[in-house]
C-alpha cells in the first residue's frame, strides 16, 4: 500500500469563486474589527510606553517601561520604585478582581447548577418561571446596581429591614459604605444578576442529555445523588466548563457594577476601575494604558490556557 | 409512598417560589419605590400604598431623560442593523465555505469578543477624537461594534453551520451565487436566528456603560445607563432614589418585555454563543 | 450529446483516499447505477460529476468537453438529493422555477416548462403548495421536477428513495424507470440497495470499499445487471450481487482442462465446475461459489448431504441454512416455497457444474465456460 500524499487539487471555478466570495464577505467585518479592536489595542499598548496625557495626546514621548516599573533615584542614595507594578492600589485592585471573580463565579456555578436541576423537573408553569429568571439578566447592569444600592441602603434599605425582622442582625449595616461589607454587596448583586443566566445555560445542556441514560440508571435502582455525580455531571461538564470560562473572563473585566454600587472605594476597586481612574480622572494615559495592557494580557493568558487545556476545536 | 410524593411536590413548590421571588423581587421593589415620594421613601413597604407618579415626572424634568432614551434607541438600533448586515455575510463565509485561515479567524473573533473594554479605552479615545466623533452618537456606534460585531458573527456562524448542506448544494446546482444563496435561500430560514442575535446585541448595546460614560460629555447626548448613574442630588447622601427607581423602571420595562416575548429564542441564542468544546 | 468519460479520476479529502483511478464511460441515454457498500465513495463519485467536489487528479469529460473546472450549472447536469433539499419557503412552482429564473429564462418558457414537469409528475394540483404541505412521495416528485425543468443532458440521483417507505419506494422506482425511457436523458443513480441497482440500471458500476480501493482502484466491476450476476469478476462482486448471498466453499484445485475443472472440497469429495482454470496450478487454494438458488439445477456433478440449522419459510420460497461436513460456514439453500423442512432434517443437495463459480487464491474469478445466455437457455 503506497502512502497517500497531498496532491494539490485543481480547484474548480466553483471552489475558486466561493473562496473569493468568502473573502469579499469577510473584508468589511475584518476592516471594522481591525479599526475598533486591533488598532485601539495597539495604540493602548503604545501609550503604555509613553508619557501621554489625556489633555494632549498629540504630544507624547517614548519612555520605555517606566509606566510599568522603574526606579527613581533621588541622587542622595534614596529612591523609590514607581509605575503600575509598584502601586499598592493596583495590587489591591488585582486582588479585589481575583477575589470577586473566584467567589462570584463559584457561587453562580453552584447555585446555577442547583437552580437548573430544579427547573429540569417537570411542573406546571415551568415556562413562566424560566421567563421570570431571565429578568435579572435583561436588566441593565447600571439599573441593577442602583436597585441593589437602594435595597442595601444603610438607613432605609429593605435588606436590612428583612434581616432585622428575622433577627439576623441587631442594627442596620452600611453594606456599600463599610469597607468590610462592600465586596459582599458587589458579589451579592452580581450573583443575583448572573446566576439565572448560568442556570439557563446549564439547563439547556441538561435538556440535551439522552434520557435513556437516566432510565437505565433508574431501572438499575441507582440513588439519584449518585446518578448526578456519575452520569449527569460528567455529561454536562463540557458545557459547564465553557459557561464557567466565559463567566470568568467576564468577571475579570468587571467595571460598571462596582463603579456605580461602591464608586471609587478602594475596598472594591477592580482592575478596570483602576485603569479608567488613571486614564480619565487623573488624565494619566500612559499609566492607565499600562494597567489596561496588563489586564489585557491577564485575560488573554487565561483564554490561551483554557484553549490549550480544553482543546477547543473551531472547525 | 403517597405522603413522600406530596411532600416532594410541596418542597419543589417552595423551592420554585423562592427562585421566583429571588429573581423578581429587586425589580418589584424598584417599582414599589418608584411610586413613593417625600418621606414615604424612607419607610420600607412591601407593596405600593399610594400611586404617586411624581418621581416619573421628575425623572423626565430634572434631566433630558426622553433624549437619553432616544439616544439609546438610536445607538442600539444602528449598531444592531450594521452588525447583522456585516454578520450575515461574514458568517456565511465562516460557516459554509472552506478556506485557509478560517479556524484562526474564528479564534480571533472569539478573542475580540472577550476583550476587556478598558484595554482599548485610550486607543479608542484617540481614534474617535481623531475622527471628530468624540461626544457624539456616531462615535458611540463605532465603538460599540467592538462587542456587538464579534458576538453577532460568532452566533450567526453557529446558526449558519446548522443549515442543511444539501439545500445549499441544491441552490448551487440551480446556479445560485453565494450572494443569491444568502439572500434568497438562507435569509428566509435564518430570520428567527437574526431576531435572536439582533435582540441579544440590542440588549448588550442598550446596557453598555464604560464607553458611554467615557466618550460622552453632555447630558443631552448621554445614553440611558449613564443618565441613570449620574442622576444626583445636592450631595452623595441625598440621592433622588425615587426618580432613579422611576427612571430604572422606565428603561427596564421595554427590555424585560422583549425578553419575555422572545425568551425561548434568547435561550437558544445564548447557548449557540457558547463554544462547543 | 452528453456522454460522460472519466479517465484516471482520483479524489482525496486531505490524506483520506476516497476515489482511486476511476475510468468509466457513460453513453448518452444510459441509466447507470453506482452501487456499493457504505463508505465506498459512490456519493462522492456522483458529486464529482455534479461539480460539488473538486477532482483531485484525472479528467472528467461531459459531452466531449473537459469539465473539471466548470461550476455545476454549466455542466448540463441536474441533481436530485437524498433529503430532497426543497426550498422550504418557496411553493412547488417556485421551487421548480428558481433555477430557471437565476438563468434569466423568460417568464413564458419558465411557465411552460414548470407546467409540463408538473403534468409529467402529477404535481399540477400542487403547484401553489409549500413543501411542508406535501407528503414524502410528493416532495420527492418536486425534487425530480426541479431537475426536469432544467432539461439537463444528465440526471444525477443521490439515493433518492432512501427516505421513502417500502411500498412508495417500489412505485417511485418504476416512475423513475418510466421517466428515463420518456426523457431519453442519461441518468446516474447512486444507491446501496442492489435490488434498485438490478432493476433500474442498463449498466451497474460496483465500487470497492476499504483496502480494495487502494489495491484495485475504486471500480470493482462495470457491466449490465445480468453480467454482474452471472459473471462476477471477483469474490467481492459475487457476494455483493444477489440475495441471499452466494455460498463460498473453500477447496483445492485438482485439475482443469479448457472447459471444466475439478475441485476437492474439505470433506474430501470432488466437484466439477464448468470453469476454465487451466491458467492455475493444480493444488492451488480456491473458493467455489454457488448461489443459493442454483443448487439442484440440471447437470449435477456431485451431491452432498446437509443438516438444517435454520429454516426460513417465506411463502414464495424457503431458505435453509445447512451444516456441511468439514465446513464451518453455513450453506444457504433456496427452494420453492412448498418445500418444507425443519431444524435437524437432512437435505440432499446437488452441485450443478454449469452454475459454479471459481475464485483463485487472490479472489479473482476464473472464466466460466458457459455464458449466461446459454445458462439461461438451459433454465427456461
Amino acid at each position: 500500500m503506497n502512502a497517500a500524499v497531498d496532491i494539490p487539487e485543481e480547484k474548480s471555478r466553483l471552489t475558486q469563486s466561493r473562496v473569493r466570495a468568502a473573502w469579499l464577505f469577510l473584508t468589511p467585518m475584518i476592516v471594522i474589527i481591525l479599526m475598533v479592536a486591533g488598532w485601539p489595542l495597539a495604540r493602548t499598548i503604545w501609550f503604555s510606553l509613553t508619557d501621554a496625557n489625556l489633555s494632549d495626546l498629540g504630544n507624547v514621548n517614548f519612555i520605555g517601561l517606566e509606566n510599568y516599573l522603574t526606579y527613581i533615584d533621588y541622587g542622595d542614595g534614596d529612591g523609590e520604585w514607581v509605575g503600575v507594578l509598584a502601586d499598592g492600589k493596583w495590587w489591591i485592585s488585582v486582588w479585589n478582581t481575583v477575589y470577586f471573580s473566584m467567589i462570584s463565579v463559584t457561587l453562580e456555578t453552584v447555585l446555577g447548577l442547583i437552580v437548573a436541576l430544579i427547573l429540569n423537573a417537570k411542573f406546571p408553569g415551568r415556562a413562566l418561571v424560566r421567563a421570570a429568571m431571565l429578568i435579572p439578566w435583561a436588566i441593565p447592569t447600571i439599573v441593577s446596581a442602583k436597585m441593589w444600592g437602594w435595597m442595601l441602603h444603610d438607613q432605609y434599605g429593605v435588606i436590612n429591614d428583612i434581616l432585622m425582622f428575622f433577627g439576623l442582625i441587631n442594627s442596620p449595616l452600611a453594606w456599600t459604605a463599610n469597607n468590610d461589607l462592600a465586596m459582599n454587596a458587589v458579589i451579592m448583586a452580581d450573583v443575583w444578576k448572573t446566576t439565572p443566566f448560568m442556570a439557563l445555560l446549564i439547563l439547556a445542556a441538561l435538556q440535551m442529555l439522552p434520557s435513556d441514560c437516566y432510565e437505565a440508571a433508574y431501572v438499575d435502582g441507582i440513588h439519584p445523588v449518585r446518578v448526578f455525580f456519575k452520569v449527569t455531571l460528567p455529561l454536562i461538564k463540557p458545557a459547564l466548563m465553557v459557561a464557567i470560562i466565559f463567566r470568568l473572563l467576564d468577571a475579570l473585566r468587571i467595571f460598571d457594577l462596582i463603579y456605580v454600587l461602591t464608586s471609587n472605594s478602594e475596598a472594591t476597586m477592580s482592575m478596570s476601575v483602576y485603569a479608567r481612574q488613571q486614564l480619565v480622572e487623573f488624565q494619566n494615559v500612559g499609566l492607565g494604558s499600562a494597567a489596561s495592557t496588563v489586564l489585557f494580557f491577564i485575560v488573554a493568558g487565561c483564554t490561551v490556557v483554557y484553549l490549550m487545556a480544553g482543546k477547543v476545536k473551531f472547525d | 409512598m403517597q405522603e413522600i410524593k406530596i411532600l416532594k411536590k410541596v418542597g419543589l413548590f417552595f423551592l420554585v417560589l423562592l427562585l421566583v421571588i429571588f429573581s423578581v423581587f429587586p425589580f418589584y421593589y424598584a417599582i414599589v419605590t418608584s411610586f413613593k415620594s417625600g418621606s414615604a421613601l424612607f419607610k420600607v413597604d412591601y407593596y405600593p400604598k399610594v400611586l404617586d407618579f411624581s418621581n416619573y415626572v421628575s425623572a423626565f424634568t430634572e434631566q433630558p431623560f426622553h433624549l437619553n432614551i432616544f439616544n439609546s434607541v438610536i445607538v442600539a438600533v444602528a449598531v444592531v442593523v450594521l452588525s447583522l448586515f456585516l454578520g450575515v455575510t461574514a458568517s456565511f463565509a465562516l460557516g459554509r465555505v472552506k478556506f485557509r485561515g478560517r479556524g484562526l479567524l474564528l479564534l480571533t473573533i472569539l478573542a475580540v469578543s472577550m476583550f476587556p473594554q478598558v484595554a482599548v479605552l485610550s486607543g479608542m479615545f484617540e481614534l474617535i477624537r481623531w475622527m471628530g466623533l468624540y461626544n457624539s452618537l456616531p462615535g458611540l456606534m463605532i465603538t460599540y461594534m467592538i462587542f456587538t460585531l464579534p458576538f453577532t458573527v460568532w452566533v450567526l456562524t453557529t446558526f449558519m453551520r446548522d443549515l442543511p448542506k444539501e439545500l445549499e448544494e441544491a441552490s448551487i446546482m440551480d446556479g445560485a451565487s453565494p450572494w443569491v444563496i444568502i439572500t434568497k435561500v438562507f435569509m428566509p430560514l435564518l430570520w428567527p436566528a437574526l431576531v435572536t442575535t439582533g435582540l441579544l446585541a440590542f440588549i448588550a448595546a442598550w446596557n453598555e456603560f464604560l464607553f458611554a460614560l467615557t466618550f460622552i460629555l453632555q447630558n443631552e447626548t448621554r445614553t440611558v445607563p449613564v443618565a441613570i448613574a449620574s442622576m444626583g442630588g445636592a450631595s452623595e447622601f441625598e440621592l433622588p432614589w425615587g426618580s432613579i427607581m422611576a427612571g430604572s423602571v422606565v428603561v427596564t420595562i421595554p427590555v424585560v418585555a422583549l425578553v419575555l416575548i422572545f425568551q425561548r429564542r434568547i435561550v437558544s441564542g445564548l447557548t449557540a454563543g457558547a463554544v462547543k468544546g | 450529446m452528453s456522454e460522460i468519460r472519466m479517465r484516471g479520476v482520483y479524489k482525496q479529502f486531505g490524506k483520506e483516499r476516497i476515489i482511486e483511478n476511476v475510468n468509466l464511460d457513460i453513453e448518452d441515454g444510459e441509466f447507470v447505477v453506482f452501487v456499493g457498500p457504505s463508505g465506498c465513495g459512490k456519493s462522492t463519485l456522483l458529486r464529482l460529476v455534479a461539480g460539488l467536489e473538486d477532482i483531485t487528479k484525472g479528467d472528467l469529460h461531459i459531452g466531449g468537453k473537459r469539465v473539471n473546472n466548470l461550476p455545476p450549472p454549466e455542466r448540463g447536469v441536474a441533481m436530485v438529493f437524498q433529503s430532497y433539499a426543497l426550498y422550504p419557503h418557496m411553493t412547488v412552482y417556485e421551487n421548480m422555477a428558481f433555477g430557471l429564473r437565476l438563468a434569466k429564462t423568460d417568464t413564458q418558457t419558465i411557465d411552460e416548462r414548470v407546467r409540463k414537469a408538473g403534468d409529467i409528475l402529477q404535481l399540477d394540483q400542487l403547484l401553489t403548495r409549500l413543501p411542508k404541505e406535501l407528503s414524502g412521495g410528493q416532495r420527492q416528485r418536486v425534487a425530480i421536477g426541479r431537475a426536469i425543468v432544467r432539461e439537463p443532458g444528465v440526471f444525477l440521483f443521490d439515493e433518492p428513495l432512501s427516505n421513502l417507505d417500502a411500498a412508495l419506494r417500489v412505485q417511485t422506482r418504476i416512475e423513475i424507470a418510466k421517466l428515463h425511457s420518456d426523457l431519453g436523458a442519461s441518468m446516474i443513480y447512486v444507491t446501496h440497495d442492489q435490488v434498485e441497482a438490478m432493476t433500474l440500471a442498463n449498466k451497474i458500476v460496483l465500487l470497492n470499499a476499504g483496502e480494495a480501493v487502494i489495491k484495485d482502484g475504486s471500480v470493482a466491476q462495470v457491466g449490465s445487471p445480468l453480467e454482474l450476476y452471472h459473471q462476477p469478476c471477483n469474490k467481492f462482486v459475487a457476494g455483493f450481487i444477489g440475495s441471499p448471498k452466494m455460498n463460498f466453499i473453500d477447496g483445492e484445485l485438482v485439475s482443469s482442462d479448457g472447459s471444466k475443472s475439478t475441485i476437492k472440497l474439505p470433506d474430501g469429495s470432488q466437484v466439477e465446475a464448468s470453469v476454465d482454470a487451466s491458467a492455475a496450478q493444480p493444488g492451488m487454494k480456491v473458493t467455489l461459489g454457488i448461489r443459493p438458488e442454483h443448487f439442484d439445477q440440471q447437470g449435477a456433478s456431485s451431491t452432498a448431504k446437509g443438516k438444517v440449522a435454520y429454516a426460513e419459510h417465506l411463502g414464495e420460497a424457503s431458505l435453509f441454512y445447512l451444516e456441511l461436513a468439514g465446513s464451518n460456514e453455513l450453506l444457504t439453500l433456496r427452494k420453492e416455497g412448498d418445500v418444507l423442512a425443519n431444524r435437524g432434517d437432512m437435505i440432499e443437495i446437488s452441485i450443478p457444474r454449469d452454475y459454479c463459480h471459481l475464485f483463485n487464491d487472490s479472489d479473482r474469478a476464473f472464466p466460466r465456460t458457459v455464458t449466461y445466455e446459454q445458462e439461461m437457455l438451459t433454465t427456461v
